[in-house]
């Protein structure tokens, strides 16, 4: 069994003998993955777009928290749409998830504590969240209700943190007949390969079984 | 092991299977690296760019030609009292498309106009655009009004025919009909609003106002400070504002 690679070896640790495809999570685990990304990467292409178009209610938002300095406000205001944008969209394409699920988890803490604050010292604002320039009329906010929303999505970030592997995502594309379930927790780089597919059926189990035997 | 390949044969297709897989591999290899060196500078080029390019096609034009009645860049138009007089100052925020702004006009216009025209205090009428558009071409017409030297009846004339909310009101020719009825009809009001000569203007505003923390609107200060909205939920009543100026003008 020449073929067999120390990498190989390595993978087939645990003694599963079940298809690549099949190893690993559990198999719905990958398809709330899915739904985590399309939400979280949904939510923050449409605020990012609605925030770009009319940038300096964008601006006005982040101002009117009143938690950064004049510059350090301006700067974000107008970045943030764009950030927003760019990061969803990779959530959407499943591209770099992890990275792009942990910048979005951490955007939505960012809101949650931002608009918490401006909730506990009493501030009248719109949240700014979809980009309606921080100006709302009194006893208008709504700031329980952005809260759980905001909330909800970094939960879908943590989610995707934890478990970046997803269906219909251009990481399992591009990686992925080659990436292994099992490896979830390495990185998005993860270039191991399961390449029992490409021997013909009878070796591939005698491969396994040879390994499973060794392991035992 | 059923196979009719004898053994050295079989070797040699493993072999070249096994540099073939190799060979696909790296191809798959360099493939993603490329899709993944081309998002991250898209990524950056996105954030970056985007924020700078935003930056510079929305900043507030320092150098934007100003109404009379207003003091300096991002001002609002000045009534009553001259600057430095030790008078009260009334700073007041509003929107033409705010329904609240509209309920306090109702409520108070008159009677605040009457202290600035009495040069009880100095009233400094901030026109915010946040609702849409339909704000920013009614504040320019404000601008346009005060050169003419009416922008309190064109104030007075556009809450009292204020349309709703987002509702594509406060067309030019509506500003320009809103003219002729309070009397300004020369071809300089008719060109300012249409022209949009204040927009740059109305923009520095919008600016300032957000600096200024001011979050909604109607929004009131006197002698710089907010005044806290009590009595009538959303506004002020003119109880409020003029008890504020007299505590003010005896301080």
């Amino acid at each position: 069994m020449a073929l067999v690679d120390r990498d190989e070896v390595e993978r087939d640790g645990a003694g599963r003998t079940s298809a690549p495809e099949e190893r690993g999570s559990v198999g719905w685990v990958p398809w709330v993955g899915t739904v985590a990304r399309l939400l979280l990467g949904g939510t923050l292409v449409v605020a990012g777009a609605l925030k770009a178009v009319a940038v300096t209610g964008a601006v006005a938002s982040v101002r009117a928290y009143d938690l950064l300095p004049g510059g350090l406000a301006t700067a974000m205001g107008y970045t943030l749409p764009f950030l927003e944008i760019a990061v969803g969209v990779l959530l959407v394409v499943g591209l770099f998830t992890r990275v792009a699920a942990a910048v979005g988890g951490l955007l939505m803490v960012m809101f949650v504590i931002g608009i918490a604050s401006a909730w506990a010292r009493g501030l009248n604002i719109d949240c700014g969240c979809f980009g309606t320039g921080g100006s709302v009329a009194a006893g208008q906010t709504k700031y329980l209700q952005d809260i759980l929303r905001d909330g909800g999505l970094f939960l879908a970030g943590l989610f995707l943190v934890w478990r970046p592997r997803t269906r219909l995502s251009l990481d399992g594309i591009l990686g992925g007949a080659h990436h292994d379930a099992d490896h979830d927790d390495h990185d998005d780089y993860d270039d191991h390969d399961a390449d029992y597919d490409d021997l013909d059926g009878e070796q591939g189990s005698a491969a396994r079984a040879h390994l499973t035997e060794g392991q035992a | 092991m059923t196979t009719n390949i004898p053994g050295p044969s079989r070797k040699d297709a493993r072999a070249k299977l096994a540099e073939q897989r190799a060979a696909e591999k790296a191809k798959a290899r360099r493939r993603e690296r490329t899709v993944r060196i081309v998002a991250i500078v898209g990524a950056l080029v996105l954030v970056l760019g985007g924020g700078a390019l935003a930056y510079v096609l929305n900043r507030p034009d320092a150098g934007a030609k100003l109404p009379a009645g207003v003091g300096g860049p991002g001002q609002g138009i000045a009534f009553g009292a001259a600057a430095g007089s030790g008078k009260p100052v009334v700073d007041l925020w509003e929107d033409f498309q705010c329904p609240i702004c509209g309920e306090l006009e109702k409520n108070s216009g008159q009677k605040i106009r009457q202290l600035a025209d009495s040069g009880q205090v100095r009233l400094v009428i901030h026109p915010a655009s946040f609702i849409g558009e339909e704000s920013v071409r009614a504040a320019n017409a404000f601008g346009c009004a005060s050169d003419a030297g009416k922008a309190l009846d064109l104030h007075a004339y556009l809450y009292a025919h204020q349309p709703p909310e987002r509702s594509g009101g406060y067309t030019v020719d509506d500003l320009l009909a809103a003219g002729k009825a309070v009397g300004i009809d020369s071809a300089q009001f008719q060109s300012c609003v249409k022209g949009g000569t204040y927009d740059g203007w109305v923009r520095q505003v919008a600016d300032d106002m957000s600096k200024a923390g001011v979050t909604g609107t109607p929004t009131v200060f006197v002698n710089g400070k907010e005044l806290a909205r009590q009595n009538v939920p959303g506004t002020y009543s003119f109880d409020e504002i003029k008890s504020a100026v007299d505590a003010a003008a005896t301080s």
